[in-house]
């Protein structure tokens, strides 16, 4: 816990993640204003009284939204501050481009657990009425919330971030080390050169990871769900009845569905992005091989996959392919037996229909609806995709900072001053890691380097 | 009776019954000598106790002041009108700014300084121009301490002989005197110092009181006859010509750079590890398990730690009049004989005669977390600890812990409000913030890695920063004062000029191997130009200065001079000076130039200014929480609080007395953090 990062302009998403028709992205600090004026096509905001703009990319003035802001100047306002708020449309899409747009703002940044709050304590604008809910409020802003938004990244990003947090720290190490002990002692220029290959290789690795990113995300309004299965067991059937139109094209003949198609339907008042995709199987047709990538590659950024399965070939062995894809997804997945009219003995368990026949239909929507409306209801979860917003925004710093670091360091100037590229890079990607102080620095430096006299 | 105003100077009489000051500082160390001089600046009748005079202002170890962040924080006492810099420049012998290529930020203010000269310069100093200040020799046998458990204070001490003097405040900077050990070989004695009597009964006392207390272990390596040593195989180290001094009231130091005396670079060798090696047995201070500093360790803990290389040994010298010399990066503790033995091993110390041998010293100090940010313990009002009691090393750490238990003891006589010093103000302000919220188990020694706000706290602006603060609180001189309002002025007069004066790229790169200069342009072109594109005019000082018409180039390509102090040539990657500008503005910025100190002041500001404005919006921040005060009486157990049992322990341990410092103990959640702010806040609403 740091609260030394306290400067600057922070902007949260103050919404839960609910299928909400509104996301408000909330913004406090000392020149919140530059965003209404960035990202607006006007100059004037009156204060406490909405407008309807277009709501434009601060660099590009592409339109991202059209929607509500409202302006708070300081002292009346929540956290005391001067505050603004994006009313935008609820889609992750849009809310994730408004945050990363917002982070484009010099000085500007993402809020950290409980910043909000805690800026409203310092200019005494929670009453105590408020104080005595304080433990709600929270558990949705703090350390659970990084937690879970870290879990959702998946172990293995984790591990990712930390060691990349690991070698800032080494080469921060170094840097210091060569600043405070060089002079009269045994510390050689080596160590400097050491820092820039492990920065340089960091900013490659770190720069592949942030692209890749991108290229697994095509948002779109809602709650994305993909429906994945083995060939020819009625994907693009159930799509068809979901969509009650002709969205796919039907036909018996196995791998029929070979690129990725969506649409946009409404499920118990939920909007859902639902998209087929190519029947999950070993191939050599490179066509199909490809449409088979594409649709791992769409279940893995789904909220939601439906997983069709062949009532009528239950025992079919073939079908350890997809299982082991799906393997761990457990609570993100809802298979789906289809094909019962042609089965005479049940030999399956839990959801089930008929798309010729429509039996089992009802059942299955309301099971749909139960898990769409889960995902959009708990207010503590953080979409995967917003997460991946956020720490896109860190890594993103994170990255300036080691280049302006090398631009430094290359310039032979000041090296105090690269240093203190390094001391912001680390904290960027400990706000993502959750180790925000830069704790150890002179472990590792006395644990690598001979020191004192 | 007799006994106490025998012994004290300035004539003052002193009875039993009479005896009665405003501070009392115990000890006539680094830490004790500013404390004492700080008290008496506040205008409190101040009392400095040390076993002899002649000790006062001892270098106990290393004949040296100043380094990388210690050099900073001889700045900040400086600043606030202390004397050690001050004394550093009449005693130097070998001036040097250490990091001079890393940027001025880091820069590291070093001194050799004869020992005799700094003693004698810092007695004069107290015995005869400091005012408000009695000195006696006499050892402190005791405290007096009234009251019971939460309402104990400190109300004088009780020396050997059973006198008793009765102060307001008592300030205890007493170093390792707490059950202190020496450690040769084998052998080992209770002592403080050589010379120095351990106190039992104010250990006893500091014991009975409840102070938590740990255990450190130091050492200092063997002095060899500089006779006996063949310096022309040594690599030979000058001082820097011109030598900058330490003082902002200096403008030079007492000796020029020809005068100074040279240092030598030496290395150990595997002969060296091997002794070490078959001498462990012998060698008591390195087999117990006491935690000594990690980053100054002896030359036995290097070998072992990092055997197989060769270790840097600086030869410094101790004084201009004397031939002993310190082998800096030699501190041991084994046996005499082996000990001279290991040092013949090296080149050029063949034939060396050992004058002294080292040894290694063990101590209690008090757990710093029983003091606040004024260095008030926590347990017993009106008695401050500072310096090496308080688990540090070094002369500048003990200088800097004094200076503030001594402002403070004079401000509480006073009834003033504390005086502290943010980690965003000053490296004071990290050293006590560390010690007082984290603790220490090693001996604390300062470096710039553990400033975060190292952009802004540089030892150029020392004066800046901390100077007005304490004359405010009055325990800076009026004539500093108006040094530091006279030095503001030409600085911000000096940059308001610089940036006035506006020119386009393509003029500032035809200065003399400038960036981009590629031809050799005519002055005399270059005047015209200038004369072409500016027009003279009065600026509110009333010195003249360079206007810009603008219009006549795209704004982006212009430039003001000030811009240029923070680029570089490209050929030899120096900085742009301000002397480098003279060629094309010769008559405009001669005022400054001329000034060195000033110009260099100038090109710092520009060099940093743009982070060191970032650094500020957090500065005040920091700021921010640093003024919500954490009440002494807080229960961390209380369910209210809803804090972990880590969390509670945690902090209960190191009572923060602010939620900035509560904010920096490792495990403490950002919930936590705002569950103390509810606290504090709901406090505040109740009081009022």
């Amino acid at each position: 816990m740091s609260i030394s990062r306290g400067a600057g302009t922070i902007f949260g998403l103050s919404t839960g993640r609910g299928r909400s028709a509104v996301a408000v992205v909330r913004i406090s600090g000392y020149n919140a204003q530059t965003a209404l004026q960035k990202m607006t096509n006007r100059d004037d905001f009156p204060p406490r009284q909405m407008a309807f703009v277009n709501i434009l990319h601060p660099l590009k003035k592409t339109l991202i939204d059209k929607g509500m802001i409202v302006y708070f100047p300081g002292p009346k306002s929540f956290t005391g501050e001067d505050c603004c708020e994006f009313h935008i449309h609820g889609g992750k899409a849009v809310i994730s481009s408004v945050l990363e747009s917002l982070a484009t703002i010099p000085d500007f940044r993402p809020a950290e657990a409980g910043e909000f709050t805690r800026r409203a304590f310092l200019n005494n604008k929670l009453d105590l009425t408020k104080v005595e809910g304080l433990a709600d409020l929270l558990n949705a802003e703090t350390e659970s919330q990084r937690k879970q938004a870290l879990r959702q990244v998946g172990g293995d990003l984790e591990l990712l971030y930390k060691n990349w947090r690991r070698q800032i720290l080494k080469s921060i190490a170094n840097v210091e080390a060569f600043i405070d002990f060089a002079e009269d002692e045994n510390i050689s220029s080596t160590a400097i050169q050491e820092v820039e290959e492990i920065v340089k290789k960091l900013i490659y690795e770190i720069k592949n990871h942030l692209s890749d990113n991108r290229r697994g995300e095509r948002l779109r309004d809602g709650v994305h769900v993909a429906i994945v299965g083995e060939p020819n067991v009625g994907k693009s059937s159930l799509m068809n009845i979901l969509c009650q139109r002709q969205a796919a094209i039907v036909s018996p003949v196995a791998g029929t569905t070979r690129d990725v198609l969506e649409t946009t339907i409404d499920i118990g008042g939920y909007p859902m992005i639902l998209c087929d995709t190519a029947g999950i199987r070993r191939t050599t047709d490179d066509v199909e091989q490809e449409g088979v990538n594409r649709a791992k590659k769409r279940a893995e950024n789904a909220d939601l996959v439906i997983l069709v399965k062949d009532a009528s070939k239950v025992d079919a062995p073939e079908s350890s392919n997809i299982d082991h894809f799906l393997k761990g997804w457990d609570e993100d997945v809802l298979t789906v037996w289809n094909k019962i009219d042609l089965v005479k003995e049940k030999t399956y368990d839990g959801v089930s229909l008929s798309c010729t026949t429509k039996a089992g239909l009802t059942g299955f929507l309301s099971e749909l609806t139960k898990k769409i409306a889960n995902l959009c209801a708990d207010p503590e979860s953080e979409s995967p995709v917003l997460t991946k917003a956020r720490h896109r925004i860190e890594l993103t710093r994170c990255v300036e900072n080691l280049l302006e670091y090398l631009n430094f360091s290359k310039n032979d100037s000041d090296l105090v001053i690269s240093a203190h590229k390094l001391r912001t890079a680390v904290k960027h990607m400990g706000s993502i890691t959750g180790e925000i102080y830069a704790d150890g620095i002179l472990d590792v430096i006395f644990s690598d380097f001979c020191i004192g006299k | 009776m007799r006994s106490l105003s025998r012994f004290l100077l300035q004539g003052r009489f002193l009875s039993r019954s009479s005896g009665h000051y405003d501070v009392i500082v115990v000890g006539g160390g680094h830490a004790g000598t500013e404390a004492s001089a700080a008290a008496a600046r506040m205008g409190c009748n101040t009392l400095l106790l040390t076993h002899k005079i002649e000790t006062l202002g001892e270098m106990s170890c290393n004949p040296s002041f100043g380094g990388i962040g210690k050099g900073h924080l001889m700045k900040e006492v400086d600043a606030l009108d202390g004397i050690c810099g001050r004394i550093c420049d009449i005693s130097g012998i070998h001036y040097k700014v250490l990091n001079k290529r890393k940027g001025p930020a880091v820069w590291g203010y070093r001194a050799q300084i004869d020992r005799k000269l700094y003693k004698k310069h810092l007695q004069e100093e107290l015995i005869n121009k400091t005012k408000n200040l009695d000195i006696l020799p006499a050892s402190v046998e005791d405290l007096i301490v009234s009251g019971q458990g939460e309402d104990r204070s400190c109300e004088g001490v009780v020396l050997a002989n059973g006198d008793i003097i009765r102060s307001k405040c008592v300030v205890i900077t007493t170093g390792t005197f707490l059950n202190g050990k020496i450690n040769i070989g084998l052998e080992t004695r209770p002592a403080g110092r050589f010379g120095d009597e351990p106190a039992i009964a104010l250990a006893t006392t500091l014991d009975r009181i409840g102070f938590k207390l740990g255990r450190l272990k130091t050492g200092t390596p063997p002095r060899i006859d500089g006779s006996t040593v063949d310096f022309s195989v040594c690599e030979t180290h000058f001082p820097d010509n011109p030598s900058l001094p330490f003082s902002f009231m200096s403008n030079d130091v007492w000796i020029e750079s020809g005068k100074q005396v040279p240092c030598f670079l030496i290395r150990t060798n595997p002969n060296v590890d091997a002794i070490i090696k078959e001498s462990l047995h012998l060698n008591r201070h390195v087999k117990e398990e006491i935690t000594g500093p990690r980053y100054c360790p002896s030359i036995e803990s290097k070998v072992l730690r990092f055997g197989g290389r060769d270790h840097q040994v600086w030869l410094e010298p101790e004084g201009l009049d004397t031939n002993v010399i310190y082998p800096n990066g030699l501190s041991c503790t084994m046996p005499e004989e082996i000990q001279l033995n290991m040092l013949r091993q090296i080149r050029g110390l063949e034939r060396c005669d050992m004058v002294r041998p080292g040894y290694g010293v063990e101590y209690d100090y008090i757990d710093p977390r029983e003091v606040k940010p004024t260095l008030e313990t926590k347990r017993v009002a009106n008695l401050y600890f500072a310096g090496q009691i308080n688990g540090t090393t070094g002369y500048e750490e003990a200088a800097a812990q004094g200076i503030i238990a001594g402002i403070n003891a004079g401000g509480k006589v006073k009834g003033r409000d504390e005086f502290t010093v943010s980690r965003a103000e000053g490296y004071i302000g990290v050293l006590i913030d560390d010690l007082t919220t984290l603790g220490t188990n090693e001996p604390y020694r300062m470096f710039t890695s553990r400033a975060e706000f190292r952009l802004s706290l540089r030892p150029d602006n020392a004066d800046l920063r901390l100077t007005a603060k304490g004359f405010q609180y009055g325990c800076v001189s009026s004539e500093r004062y108006q040094r530091l309002l006279e030095d503001e002025k030409k600085l911000n007069e000096g940059i308001e000029l610089m940036e006035s004066v506006i020119l386009p790229k393509s003029i500032w790169s035809k200065l003399p191997h400038a960036a981009d200069a590629r031809t050799h342009v005519n002055r005399s072109f270059v005047s015209e130009m200038i004369s072409f594109i500016l027009i003279r005019g009065e600026n509110p000082h009333g010195c003249s200065s360079l206007r810009p018409i603008t219009g006549i180039y795209n704004l982006a390509k212009l430039h003001d001079a000030f811009h240029l102090l923070r680029c570089r040539f490209q050929k030899e990657a120096e900085l742009i000076s301000v002397k480098d500008l003279l060629s094309i503005c010769p008559n405009t910025f001669d005022s400054v130039a001329e000034d060195t100190r000033l110009a260099t002041r100038i090109q710092i500001e520009a060099m940093y200014r743009e982070f060191a404005l970032a650094e500020m919006a957090e500065i005040q921040e920091v700021m921010k929480y640093e003024q919500l005060r954490l009440p002494e009486d807080i229960n961390y157990s209380s369910n209210r609080l809803n804090l972990s049992n880590e969390e509670k322990e945690r902090l209960a341990s190191s009572k923060p007395q602010t939620i900035a410092a509560a904010s920096r103990i490792p495990g403490v959640t950002a919930s936590a953090i705002l569950q103390l702010l509810r606290y504090v806040k709901r406090r505040d609403i109740t009081l009022i």
